[in-house]
């Protein structure tokens, strides 16, 4: 079953509801959609990993919606984008924009200061507001294109480029700071 | 060096492969079960052509006749008998329950 395409294995888990062709589709994108969330949770396996298989559920019983606009695991990514914001929401009563992204900025460094040893790469993506740290993500560590970061976060592709202009500037300033330029 | 090309990098280097280490298997645990809603349309045709070809194979007409002779017979006979028919009711009631209970549970096992 490894070498099925994705849209074979869509295609068998909504028709004939064939866990184990959704199973293929969880053990082929779990890296990927871990490793994003782990980033935009700043480190923290277990939220992340919970993410994750909220993410995964809510895919199974979403599959019929899927049209192949985009590939398989772009929506996925867009999936966990929105799990993860419904989850900083459920957080806050209050639903403004700002407050939300102050939640998300609060929960990504509260995993900084637990005591643990923070990776340099969470450290330099902390330097970013939750927009730009998403941005930088997917296009430099998950290689997606604008055109898909502007689908997975639901934003304008302005938006995106002016997101990952200005997180580049940050990103670069510490990096060259810090002894990696 | 590039802005650019320092940030991918810097962010390819520290791009890892995370094991499964058991996920998948807690994620498919949690997996609601689902059946697609023809399937259930699709079971109860399939059992139905069976059945009605097992009528046809086993010329069920001619069965179903000489049980309702026999019926008829034991109830008549049972009235000489001073038999009870409500309890004859009761019992083809019962079996006929157990009967399609046993069908369903089957239909659901397909």
């Amino acid at each position: 079953m490894a070498e099925l395409s994705d849209q074979m294995l869509i295609a068998r888990a909504t028709v004939f509801g064939n866990r184990r062709a959704f199973d293929t589709l969880v053990r082929r994108y779990q890296s990927p959609l871990r490793r994003f969330l782990l980033n935009l949770t700043g480190g923290d396996n277990t939220l992340s990993d919970d993410l994750a298989q909220d993410t995964f559920i809510k895919a199974w019983t979403q599959l019929a919606s899927f049209k192949n606009k985009s590939s398989f695991e772009t929506w996925l990514f867009r999936i966990a984008y929105n799990v993860f914001y419904d989850y900083i929401r459920s957080l806050k009563e209050s639903q403004s924009i700002e407050d939300v992204e102050r939640e998300v900025d609060s929960l990504y460094h509260q995993h900084a200061d637990d005591g643990s040893v923070k990776s340099d790469i969470h450290q330099a993506l902390g330097m970013l507001n939750p927009n730009e740290r998403a941005c930088i993500t997917l296009f430099y560590m998950e290689d997606r294109q604008i055109k898909e970061i502007a689908d997975i976060m639901q934003l304008p592709e302005g938006t995106v480029k002016s997101n990952l202009s200005r997180g580049k500037e940050k990103m670069t300033t510490y990096l060259k700071q810090n002894g990696y330029g | 060096m590039d802005d650019d090309k320092l940030i991918r990098q810097f962010m390819q280097a520290r791009r890892e492969e995370i094991s499964d280490s058991g996920f998948s298997a807690r994620v498919m645990r949690h997996i609601p079960y689902e059946r697609p809603f023809w399937m259930y349309i699709a079971t109860a045709l399939i059992l139905l052509a069976a059945l009605a070809a097992m009528f046809i194979w086993f010329d069920g007409w001619s069965v179903l006749c000489s049980v309702f002779v026999r019926l008829y017979t034991a109830v008549a006979y049972a009235k000489h008998m001073a038999f009870e028919p409500l309890y004859l009711l009761v019992f083809v009631g019962l079996a006929g329950w157990l009967v399609i209970d046993k069908i369903k549970k089957i239909a659901y096992r397909i």
